[in-house]
C-alpha cells in the first residue's frame, strides 16, 4: 500500500478515437473518484443544424465520425422519413441493411486487430503485434478492406460515404457491382471465421459486472437499422437470478426511459437510465453495444455465426468487457453472412428513393451504430428545414458505465503501482472502443493519491 | 501468387497523393491533377497514380497489390518504387501570431525522405489523424507485414499559408 500522497499523471490514453482524460483519485484504500474526462471541444452538431434543409442531415451528421458516418446517415434518413411519412420499400430497406452491415465490418475489424488486440498480448501497439501475428493482422487489414469495398460500391466511396439520402439512395449502383461482391465476401466469411476462432483463444481477464444491457431487439432478425429497445438488468448479487425489467419498448419512448445530462467533468453529455422498475427514483447506468445486442438476440444470429457462437460456448450473460473483442468478431461473420443474403436476395429496383412531399412534422429513429444503439429525433417546418435536432452517440450512453467499471476494477488492484493501474484502467476503457469525436459531440489518465 | 507473367526487370513507379478537397490539405490530389502540366507525363509503363484520402487507405491498396507483389526472392529484381506527395505543416515555425496572417509561413518547403531514413525532425508524427495511424504508423505496419516495396520516397509540401 502506498503511505505518502501521490499524484500519477499517464499522458494520454491511445487507441481510442478521440481525446479526453480519467481522473482518478484514491484516499488511502478507497476509491473516491473516477471521472472520464472529455476534453474535446463540444462540436455543436445540433444546433449547426437548425434552419439548414432535412436533406442537408444525413450528409452533415455523417461528419460526426469517420469510422461510423453509416450510422449517423441511416438514423438520420430513417428520422426524417418518418417527419416526411415515407416508407420505403423492402428492397431499398435491404441495401441500406447492407451498407450498414459493411460498416459493421470495417469498424470492428479495425478495433478487434488494430486497436484492441495488442491489450491482450501486452504489445504497445498494433505494430507490435503485427510481429508476432503477421498474419492474423493481414487477414484483419484484408478483412478491413471487404468491408471497406461494399461501402465503396454503395456507398460512393468508404471514408464519409455520401449515396444515402431521405427516401432511399442517391443512386444506385448496377446489378453486376453488387452481385461481384459476393465471391470476394464469401472469402471474407471464411476468413472472419477463422479470426473469430483465433480471437477466442486470447486470455480474458475474469471481470464480471453487473450490466444494464441495452439495445435493440427485433422479432425476425438480428437487429441494425430498426426494432424495438431491449433493457435486462443484471442482479449484482450473483446467488440471485437475473431480472428482466420490462418487455422491449418502442424506440418513440427512448426519452422517457433515458435522459442525457451534463457533467462538470466531460463535454461530452452522459446518458442515464430513469424510470427503471427496480427503483424508480435512482438513474441508473447502462451498456450499450455488441455485447448487449449479442445478449438480447444471439439467437438470431446468421446460421455460421450462431454455429460458431454455439461452438465457441460464448456467454454474454457473464457480463465481461473484456468478452467484447469477441462479441465483435461474432458479428463480423454476421455481417458477412448477412451481406451475402443480402446480395443474394436483392431484386432490380426501379427507382432510388421514392419521392417525399414537402411537409412540416416530426421524427425520430434508433438503430445500432457498430459501438451500440444510437438514437436521433428531429423536427422540421413546412419548408422542410430543421427546427429541432437531437442525436445520442453510443459513447455518450456508456460513458458512465465506464466510469462505474472503472470503480469496480480500481477496487482490486489498488495495491498495483500507479502504471500498472493506468494501463489496467486503460486496456478496460479500450474494450468499449469509445468514439470520444461521436460523444463530443479519450485518453490521459490522472491519478490522485493522497 | 506469382502469376510468372513478369518479368525479372520489371520496373514500377506508383505515386500518391494524400489529401481531399480542401484547403491546403488539396495538395496531394492536386499535385496528381497537375502531373501531365508540369511535364512529367507520360510517366513510365507500368506506372500508376493513385489519390490517397487518408494514409490507412494504403492498407487497402497494399492488400489488392498483394497478388502481384514479387517473392521474397524476386524483390531484388523487381524495382517498384511508392512515392507519397503530401502537404505538411512546418512546426518549427514560430507560433501563429494573434494577428491573422495571409503569409504565416514565407518560406515554404519541399521535403523529401527515403524511408526509412525519416530524421525525427520531419515530425511526420504529427500529421497523424485522430485514429493514430498516420503516414509513418501505416509504413511500419506495412513493413512489419512485407507488403512494402523496396523504395520508397516521402514528398512534405508546406505551403505559405501555414
Amino acid at each position: 500500500m502506498h503511505d505518502n500522497p501521490r499524484t500519477i499523471r499517464v499522458p494520454i490514453l491511445t487507441r481510442v478515437e478521440g481525446e479526453g482524460a480519467l481522473n482518478i483519485r484514491l484516499h488511502e484504500d478507497q476509491v473516491q473518484d473516477v471521472q472520464l474526462n472529455i476534453y474535446e471541444p463540444p462540436r455543436f452538431f445540433e444546433a449547426l443544424l437548425k434552419g439548414r434543409p432535412a436533406d442537408d442531415v444525413p450528409d452533415i451528421t455523417s461528419r460526426i465520425c469517420g469510422i461510423c458516418p453509416i450510422a449517423y446517415q441511416v438514423t438520420a434518413a430513417q428520422a426524417l422519413e418518418q417527419c416526411f411519412g415515407l416508407q420505403l420499400p423492402n428492397e431499398l430497406t435491404l441495401l441500406r441493411r447492407l451498407i450498414y452491415c459493411a460498416e459493421w465490418i470495417e469498424s470492428h475489424v479495425l478495433h478487434i486487430h488494430l486497436l484492441h488486440a495488442p491489450d491482450f498480448f501486452n504489445c504497445h501497439s498494433a505494430l507490435d503485434l503485427a510481429k508476432q501475428f503477421p498474419n492474423e493482422i493481414q487477414r484483419g487489414l484484408k478483412l478491413k478492406q471487404l468491408g471497406n469495398r461494399i461501402l465503396e460500391v454503395l456507398g460512393g466511396r468508404a471514408i464519409h460515404p455520401i449515396n444515402i439520402a431521405i427516401g432511399g439512395f442517391h443512386r444506385l449502383p448496377k446489378s453486376h457491382e453488387l452481385s461481384d461482391l459476393i465471391p470476394p465476401l464469401e472469402q471474407g466469411l471464411s476468413l472472419a471465421v477463422d479470426a473469430t476462432r483465433w480471437l477466442a483463444t486470447l486470455p480474458f481477464p475474469d471481470e464480471r459486472y453487473p450490466y444494464d444491457f441495452v439495445s435493440l431487439t427485433h422479432p425476425e432478425h438480428y437487429p441494425i437499422e430498426s426494432g424495438q429497445i431491449a433493457i435486462h438488468s443484471h442482479n449484482p448479487n450473483p446467488s440471485l437470478h437475473n431480472i428482466t425489467i420490462q418487455p422491449p419498448i418502442s424506440i418513440d419512448n427512448y426519452e422517457y426511459y433515458f435522459e442525457e445530462i451534463q457533467v462538470p467533468h466531460s463535454t461530452a453529455l452522459q446518458s442515464r437510465r430513469i424510470r427503471n422498475l427496480s427503483d424508480p427514483c435512482k438513474p441508473k447506468t447502462y451498456f450499450v453495444g455488441p455485447l448487449a445486442r449479442l445478449f438480447h438476440n444471439h439467437h438470431r444470429l446468421s446460421p455460421t455465426a450462431l454455429r460458431l457462437f454455439d461452438e465457441l460456448q460464448f456467454d454474454p450473460s457473464e457480463c465481461n468487457p473484456y468478452h467484447s473483442i469477441l462479441a465483435r468478431a461474432l458479428e463480423v461473420v454476421f455481417a458477412f453472412e448477412e451481406s451475402i443474403r443480402i446480395l443474394k436476395t436483392v431484386r432490380k429496383i426501379d427507382a432510388p428513393k421514392i419521392r417525399k412531399i414537402t411537409q412540416a412534422g416530426t421524427g425520430l429513429n434508433a438503430t445500432e451504430a457498430p459501438r451500440g444503439l444510437i438514437f436521433h429525433r428531429y423536427a422540421i417546418d413546412e419548408q422542410a428545414c430543421i427546427t429541432f435536432a437531437k442525436i445520442v452517440p453510443p459513447t455518450s450512453q456508456n460513458q458512465g458505465q465506464i466510469e462505474s467499471d472503472l470503480r469496480s476494477l480500481l477496487h482490486n488492484i489498488l495495491h498495483q503501482d500507479d502504471q500498472q493501474i493506468a494501463a489496467a484502467c486503460e486496456r478496460l476503457v479500450r474494450t468499449y472502443d469509445p468514439c470520444i469525436s461521436c460523444s463530443t459531440h479519450f485518453l490521459k489518465v490522472h491519478i490522485e493519491r493522497s | 501468387m506469382n502469376t510468372g507473367q513478369r518479368s525479372p526487370d520489371t520496373s514500377q513507379i506508383i505515386i500518391f497523393g494524400i489529401g481531399s478537397h480542401h484547403g491546403n490539405d488539396q495538395l496531394g490530389w492536386q499535385f496528381l491533377s497537375d502531373l501531365p502540366s508540369l511535364g512529367l507525363y507520360p510517366l513510365p509503363a507500368n506506372s500508376q497514380i493513385v489519390p490517397l484520402r487518408q494514409p490507412t487507405d494504403l492498407f487497402n491498396f497494399a492488400i489488392d497489390q498483394q497478388p502481384n507483389q514479387p517473392t521474397p526472392t524476386e524483390r531484388t529484381s523487381f524495382n517498384v518504387a511508392w512515392i507519397f506527395i503530401d502537404a505538411c505543416i512546418n512546426t518549427s515555425a514560430p507560433p501563429p501570431s494573434p494577428t491573422p496572417s495571409p503569409n504565416p509561413n514565407p518560406n515554404p518547403t519541399i521535403h523529401r525522405w527515403q524511408w526509412p531514413n525519416i530524421p525525427t525532425t520531419a515530425s511526420l508524427h504529427s500529421y497523424c489523424s485522430s485514429h493514430a495511424l498516420g503516414i509513418l504508423e501505416t509504413l511500419r505496419l506495412l513493413e512489419t507485414l512485407e507488403l512494402l516495396p523496396k523504395e520508397v520516397w516521402i514528398y512534405g509540401i508546406e505551403s505559405e499559408t501555414g
